[in-house]
């Protein structure tokens, strides 16, 4: 980039939304004035034609409304202008203007005023031809040596030259090879036409060969223009340039030598009259128009090229002499004398930006020196630096994204669960046995505080229980709104769940002031559904393969007042039995000692107890808590049932294996299909055609096994999730017996849970045995082990799936050995100190209990609202116990 | 004085203007009003607002809002988009405003603060287009293509309210006889045997409005502003009944269109700024007078050249071919030259 810059003589915009290229400019005393001074006469894509003679008072002062000699509309696109003897008869100067169709040749003549706005101008079309094809640009010269006249020879888009002498046409011709047009000039000294062809070559034809060529196509030409007859059109030297054109030009400022100047799209050439390489420039930027315009010293020409960039250099042959920075890209350069300035440069760029320029001296070498005359405010400043501080300081204390002490709530989220059964049930698609299934409705109600954006309300129930609807969204636009929405709990396959808790979690993006979009935070809300949704009142059964018995320290209570809603006897003397009867089909029967504090609850299946011992417990515990009793405690005395847990764990195990074989069976099956079908495509294929040889009933068994096998993998899957669903409630019966039994604070039943009930999905890849198996040896290397001895063994890192489940049978023994022998559940690194085992009464209770701090009675309503916690808090296992989940 | 010469708007690049100077004048609309831009050049780093109305372009910083700059329209030499360096935005894109006021040529750069939003770049030079093709409102023109099939051209929102026939243009020794459109914008005066000799006169640009006499009898002589080039023109229309009903006509159109000019910038923003008047902070007296001849130096900084505040003269360059710069004492061309390269 230059540090010089052109230096603004004289401009004006011209017109507006109109454009300009490369032959609109041309300057030339038009009007034949006596004062021979240039006017610039700049034709429009718009079909306007100015000219201009400009005459600044004083230098850089912008155009004023005399300087416009004429402007006319002349309703066709101007192509290009040229100055010249156009008119027979005189050697005055006549203006060319070449439309698409037509060129006219005009007279413009000036009359004096008394004063400058009395001057007027006009313009007399002297002749016109109409043309038989599109013009693209025109030449003019003495073609043929004529004297003191000029000719026009115009290139048509599809390659004729049409020559026309003066007021009448002379002939026209097709260029040989044509593709599209390129650049034309007109050399005198030679006689010739050049241009440079689609072949990228620059072109020569005689003026002389091409008067008697022949035409190739002379049918369509009209009566007027065919004329020409004789031989056929040949070049008369070809020079290849390896580049498209965007002008040329023929020079000669001393009678010996002209030169033929092409400028490229990357180069710049001189040549000489005969085709030869005088000299070439490769140029550094695209360039955008050029002109020689003059000779200073002997035998050299200097050239001005404008370029893309806003520049315009100034060559001395190949040497760069000058460059100068203009406002505009030039697509048109010429220099002229003007207002009898000499070397004046006229630029037009294609928006209509025309300018005189002359060439700036000055380099623009320094920057402006940025004056600080606008005294800073020293109070103002520091006051902004201490709050800024002060910002840096709170988030470094607080340590976290957001201060932690924003404890207010955001929302409200509190879950009710109707007290009946809906109505009419909601439940749709049931695979239970029975014939009506009962529903719930669970409405949760959302309250906003301040404006919260995208809440997403997620609702989860353990399957096979089933919700009408488990997504919600909400706007909360404005503060202290409340929504509430409500969906149906129902059961919907024939075992039971695990777990009859529901867990609602509220997602939302709280907009703070410096983060617009908001921050994610999350609030969570669990409830709890009645336990008659799953179960019916049954028949007592004195008999069962499976039995536990729970201790409790305070004397038996009826079981109808336990559980009013299943009291199926009226008879009072057996309400220490009752029954109870799941829709999925098992029994269970509740029995409630007499004379010592003990409950019995026996079933035919092991994993069906939990959920009635469960509720009883947490019934107790309801009850004696309404009766103000503060120390009553549940124990269990007498071995934990694990081989019926580990037979639970064997058939979990025994599908998972089985699904394996199946899959693995699936596959060869499948890979067996596509070989025989590979084959039958082969014999298919072939050109003489083979026997099938059975090939195709193999194909149809193959495909009969695939799909059974399909079906075997789908329906071990079902049952694989059944057993799963089994397992867990198992897996919940032995942590509570085990707590039970040792008197786990609710710190350890957390981290047994946290060992025992893994929160990934059981699959086949990663499934429950190998997780249990490592949190298991996990614990027993760490907190339960014996000697330091055990600590130091390393676990494997991956997991894979067990060969058998003897190993993690042998893990769970020995858990429930060391715990016995009064080893400690604590994961945190000083676990080496001791603490007592033993609460101080009745503290030690299930988690699960501890939600409520209300009656779980039938018929009261639950409600919960205090269970929310902030997922972006670290995660921590353990449970304070008195206070709920909040956290 | 004729209403262009007491607009100073559109035509002049000014610093650190009153607050009077900072309101809209009748006909001036503001068309979009950009907060956060950063005048990237004088006040870097300074937070403010940029006001786009159709003469001309105003910024001023939030902080302190005498630091301001009001750029009309008819100084501005081109508009680019480069990048420059922020203090509150680092490298962006900014808009390059290169202007020539009374032969001194600044540089104005604006950066929008708002990371994304092209609005500073679109509505200034949609705006400034729109000026610079509506030209024919406020120019007075000679010899331009007016006339079509001797009807007048009428720009958009131009109405003719009288032709008279029959008017001689008096500025040659015998006159040209030729017809006069009076319209809401201009007087426009052509040739009856020559379309294009022809003379419009904006409102905007006429100075006075005068029966005088002339060689010719009473003529009617209109006086262009010193702007235009302060051109006298006579036109003779017979009878004098006829001239003095035409002459009030004229009188009273002018006096109308100075009361609300019509500078022909037609650019429609989708949504509405505020007025002007409800985003002006109106400033606190300083119970110091301020001496308001004591000139700010404030402009220095918009400087496109350096320090250089006006060209030197033409000369033809024998070396070059060429018209250049006079050079100061002691330099030649080819030591500049091969200084730089």
């Amino acid at each position: 980039m230059s540090l010089f810059k052109a230096r603004d003589w004289w401009s004006t915009i011209l017109g507006d939304k109109e454009e300009f290229d490369q032959g609109c400019l041309c300057l030339a005393n038009v009007d034949n004035s006596g004062n021979g001074q240039d006017k610039i006469i700049v034709g429009s894509f718009m079909g306007y034609l100015r000219i201009f003679s400009p005459h600044p008072a004083k230098t850089g002062d912008g155009a004023q409304a005399e300087d416009l000699l004429l402007e006319v509309d002349l309703r066709d696109p101007v192509l290009q202008v040229e100055v010249g003897k156009f008119v027979s008869g005189t050697e005055m100067l006549h203006l060319a203007v070449l439309h698409s169709r037509k060129l006219c040749v005009y007279s413009v003549s000036g009359t004096l005023g008394n004063v400058e706005h009395g001057n007027q101008c006009q313009m007399k079309l002297m002749y016109e031809h109409n043309l038989q094809r599109t013009a693209c640009n025109m030449t003019y010269g003495s073609f043929g040596g004529v004297k003191g006249r000029d000719l026009i020879c115009i290139q048509s888009m599809d390659g004729m030259l049409m020559v026309f002498e003066q007021e009448s046409y002379a002939f026209g011709r097709f260029l040989p090879g044509f593709l599209l047009p390129g650049p034309l000039a007109y050399s005198s000294r030679t006689d010739s036409f050049l241009t440079v062809s689609s072949c990228q070559q620059v072109e020569s034809y005689k003026y002389q060969v091409l008067a008697f060529a022949t035409d190739a196509d002379k049918r369509q030409e009209t009566e007027q223009q065919k004329l020409g007859s004789g031989k056929r059109l040949v070049v008369d030297w070809t020079l290849n340039i390896g580049e498209q054109a965007l002008d040329i030009c023929i020079v000669s400022f001393n009678q010996s030598a002209s030169s033929v100047f092409v400028l490229g799209e990357r180069n710049f050439f001189c040549l000489k009259d005969n085709g030869q390489i005088r000299f070439m420039k490769k140029l550094d930027w695209s360039p955008s128009c050029f002109l020689p315009y003059c000779s200073v010293s002997e035998g050299t020409i200097n050239t001005l090229i404008g370029n893309h960039n806003n520049m315009l250099h100034i060559y001395q042959d190949v040497t760069l002499k000058w460059a100068t920075q203009l406002p505009h890209i030039p697509v048109a350069v010429r220099v002229g004398c003007l207002h009898d300035l000499k070397g004046v440069i006229v630029t037009l760029s294609d928006d209509g930006h025309l300018q005189c320029s002359y060439l700036g001296t000055d380099p623009s070498l320094f920057q402006a020196p940025n004056v600080q005359s606008r005294e800073l405010n020293y109070d103002e400043l520091d006051v902004e630096m201490k709050e800024l501080q002060k910002i840096i300081k709170d988030v470094n204390k607080s340590q976290g994204v957001w201060p932690m002490t924003e404890r207010e709530d955001d929302l409200n989220v509190s879950v009710v669960v109707s007290p009946n059964f809906d109505s009419v049930s909601q439940a749709t698609d049931v695979e239970v046995g029975t014939d009506l299934v009962p529903s719930v409705t669970v409405k949760v109600t959302l309250q906003n505080r301040v404006i919260l954006q995208k809440a997403k309300l997620s609702v989860y129930v353990q399957p096979p229980l089933e919700l009408t609807c488990d997504q919600f969204t909400f706007e909360f636009m404005t503060p202290d709104l409340t929504r509430t929405v409500s969906f149906s709990v129902y059961l919907k396959r024939s075992y039971t769940p695990s777990e009859l808790e529901g867990n609602a979690v509220v997602s939302y993006s709280r907009p703070t002031d410096r983060n617009p979009d908001g921050i994610p935070r999350v609030i969570q809300c669990k409830f709890r559904l009645p336990l008659k949704l799953i179960c019916l009142p049954g028949q007592p059964s004195k008999t069962a393969s499976h039995k536990i018995t729970i201790d409790t320290n305070k004397s038996p209570v009826s079981l109808l007042s336990l559980f009013p809603g299943f009291a199926s006897q009226s008879d009072d003397d057996q309400v220490n039995v009752m029954g109870f009867h799941f829709l999925g089909g098992a029994r269970i029967t509740v029995l409630a000692s007499k004379t010592s504090q003990r409950y019995r609850i026996q079933s035919e299946q092991f994993e069906d107890l939990w959920l009635i011992t469960n509720e009883l417990i947490l019934r107790l515990q309801e009850y004696f808590e309404k009766q103000g009793v503060k120390d009553f405690a549940c124990s269990f005395s007498g071995s934990i049932p694990l081989q019926e847990y580990f037979e639970l764990i064997d058939h979990h195990f025994e599908l998972r294996i089985n699904g394996e074989k199946l899959e693995e069976l699936l596959s060869e099956r499948a890979v067996q299909f596509r070989a025989i079908q590979r084959r039958l495509l082969a014999r298919f294929k072939d050109k003489t055609p083979a026997p099938l040889q059975h090939l195709d009933t193999l194909l149809d068994g193959t495909y009969k096994q695939v799909i059974a096998l399909a079906d075997a993998v789908e329906e071990n899957q079902g049952n694989l999730f059944q057993s799963f669903t089994r397992l867990k409630s198992a897996t919940h019966l032995v942590i509570l017996l085990i707590a039970l039994w040792q008197k786990l604070s609710a710190d350890q039943v957390a981290i047994l849970e946290a060992a025992f009930l893994p929160l990934q999905e059981d699959t086949q890849e990663l499934g429950w045995e190998e997780t249990v198996d490592a949190a298991i040896s996990h614990l027993l290397k760490t907190c339960l082990s014996k000697s330091s001895k055990e600590q130091a063994l390393n676990l494997n890192s991956q997991l894979n799936i067990p060969k058998d489940t003897s190993q993690l049978k042998k893990h769970i023994t020995l858990l429930c050995d060391r715990l016995s022998k009064g080893g400690r559940l604590c994961l945190s690194t000083d676990a080496a100190a001791p603490q007592t085992m033993v609460m101080p009464g009745g503290c030690t209770t299930i988690p699960e209990s501890d939600l409520e701090e209300r009656s779980v009675e039938q018929d009261s309503t639950e409600l919960f609202t205090n269970h929310r916690h902030l997922t972006a808090e670290t995660p921590r296992p353990e449970v304070s116990p008195l206070q709920g989940v909040s956290e | 004085m004729s209403v262009l010469d007491a607009l100073w708007e559109d035509r002049d690049v000014r610093f650190d203007l009153s607050a009077q100077q900072m309101k809209t004048r009748p006909g001036e609309v503001l068309i979009d009003c950009l907060d956060s831009i950063e005048d990237t050049k004088g006040n870097n780093g300074d937070r403010g607002r940029l006001l786009v109305t159709n003469l001309r372009i105003l910024w001023h910083s939030l902080a302190l809002s005498r630091v301001n700059v009001s750029v009309g329209y008819n100084c501005i030499l081109n508009i680019t988009t480069r990048t420059a360096n922020s203090k509150l935005r680092g490298q962006t894109e900014a808009l390059y405003i290169l202007t020539k006021c009374n032969s001194t040529r600044f540089e104005f750069i604006f950066t929008n603060l708002v990371p994304g939003s092209p609005r500073l770049f679109t509505s200034v030079m949609a705006v400034h287009r729109a000026y610079e093709t509506s030209k024919m409102y406020r120019d007075f023109k000679l010899r331009s293509a007016l006339i079509q099939n001797k009807q007048l051209r009428l720009l958009p929102q131009e109405h003719v309210y009288d032709k008279i026939n029959g008017v001689w243009n008096l500025s040659s020794d015998q006159g040209n006889l030729g017809t006069f459109f009076i319209t809401n914008v201009r007087i426009v005066w052509h040739a009856n045997m020559n379309d294009s000799f022809n003379v419009s006169i904006p409102y905007l640009q006429i100075r006075s409005i005068k029966i005088r006499d002339s060689k010719f009898g009473l003529a009617l002589v209109i006086e262009s502003s010193q702007q235009s080039g302060g051109y006298v023109l006579g036109f003779k229309i017979d009878p004098v009944e006829k001239l003095q009903e035409s002459v009030k006509e004229i009188n009273s159109l002018h006096k109308v269109y100075s009361a609300s000019p019509i500078f022909g910038v037609d650019y429609e923003m989708e949504e509405k700024p505020q007025p002007l008047e409800a985003l002006t902070v109106e400033q606190i007296q300083d119970d110091v007078e301020i001496d308001s001849d004591g000139h700010t130096d404030a402009f220095v900084a918009y400087f496109a050249d350096g320090n250089k505040q006006q060209d030197r003269e033409p000369v033809f360059s024998e070396e070059l071919g060429l018209a250049i710069e006079k050079l100061k004492d002691g330099f030649t061309l080819q030591g500049l030259w091969e200084v730089m390269s």
